[in-house]
């Protein structure tokens, strides 16, 4: 009894919320998935008149004009690659907030990695080498055979007929 | 030490590509130049006709000096008798057109009595005829050709000299450039 008493009263407010949700795009016109779409456009797209800032974050005129242009846009079926070309036509590459991973656009996102790699892998050879400079001197010293038994031999016979030394 | 000259390549090669990618960050003006001006056909607002439209403009022949201003605008004032006195010496050549952004007709009518502007003004409260010329802000200028191609973008206050200078470029029929 009481189990059904809670599914109830979720799904009372789950309708109550529903409404809600609706409402939170109805002012634009939009479904939740167009919204989200316009969302992430005005994150790729730079307002025009502002300071490295995206249409998401600025609240000037022009940038408020664009985000209704968009949300038409997207009202008229147009895809997100049709709606950023139309805006790189106008304004050129440098609205978008990220380079274009093309052309050179690429190098400018391939070349960090590669300088971080590089950097890593230049830093791990510096660091090999230095941890294995201690093994060589080892190594130097290991190279030195111990006398043999003759040699030994002869050491001592030396030692005692020299007699030890005077202090 | 043998990745040190590799590395110094690299970091070369990577100023290169962020100095070469951004080219038209320093140079907006340059983004419109020789394209088809985007077509627009905005409210009259010191007309007779209730609409001027770009098509209606280029039909004639001649080129056309669209200019984007607005009445909250203060560099706009300092452009504002240059471009009348422009349309005066130059209007039968060449269309002069103001274009009204983000403004309300009353006042682009009080700025426009004001400074004695009677070339035609047509309003865009919008804004999107601005967005469609790729506009950065106000004043802003834009000169087409006669057939329909984008000359010259003057970011910024234009002054008489620099008007008759490029329309007689645009006449001539000489090269295209930026600002």
């Amino acid at each position: 009894m009481r189990r059904r008493a809670v599914a109830v009263a979720v799904t009372l407010m789950a309708g109550a919320l529903f409404p809600l949700s609706a409402a939170a795009v109805e002012g634009t016109g939009l479904s939740m998935a167009e919204e989200q779409r316009a969302a992430h456009l005005f994150e790729q797209l730079k307002c025009p008149v502002c300071k490295n800032q995206s249409l998401a974050s600025s609240t000037s005129y022009i940038a408020e004009q664009m985000k209704r242009q968009i949300r038409d846009k997207i009202r008229e079926g147009q895809t997100n690659e049709e709606i950023i070309s139309f805006y790189v036509d106008r304004y050129g590459e440098w609205i978008l907030t990220r380079p274009p991973a093309s052309g050179r656009g690429l190098l400018v996102w391939l070349l960090p990695g590669a300088l971080v790699l590089g950097a890593g892998g230049w830093l791990l050879l510096v660091l090999r080498r230095w941890s294995r400079a201690p093994d060589r001197e080892q190594q130097v010293g290991s190279d030195v055979e111990p006398p043999s038994s003759q040699e030994q031999a002869a050491i001592r016979r030396l030692v005692r007929e020299e007699g030890p030394e005077d202090v | 030490m043998r990745w040190f000259p590799l590395l110094l390549g690299l970091v070369a090669i990577s100023i290169w590509a962020f100095a070469t990618t951004k080219p038209r960050q320093q140079n907006p003006d340059s983004v419109m130049v020789g394209r088809s001006a985007p077509v627009f056909d905005l409210t009259a607002i010191n007309r007779s006709e209730e609409h001027i439209s770009l098509e209606s403009l280029l039909a004639t022949g001649k080129p056309v000096v669209l200019n984007f201003w607005a009445s909250w605008c203060t560099a706009c004032k300092d452009e504002a008798e240059d471009l009348q006195r422009f349309y005066e010496a130059h209007g039968d050549r060449v269309h002069l057109v103001g274009v009204a952004i983000q403004d309300r007709e009353k006042d682009a009518l009080r700025f426009a009595r004001r400074f004695g502007m009677e070339y035609p003004l047509v309003i865009d409260p919008s804004g999107t005829t601005g967005i469609d010329y790729g506009m950065l802000g106000v004043p802003e200028t834009f000169l087409i050709r006669s057939d329909g191609r984008v000359a010259k973008r003057i970011i910024g206050v234009v002054d008489y000299r620099q008007l008759v200078h490029e329309t007689e470029r645009i006449l001539s029929g000489a090269g295209e450039g930026g600002a």
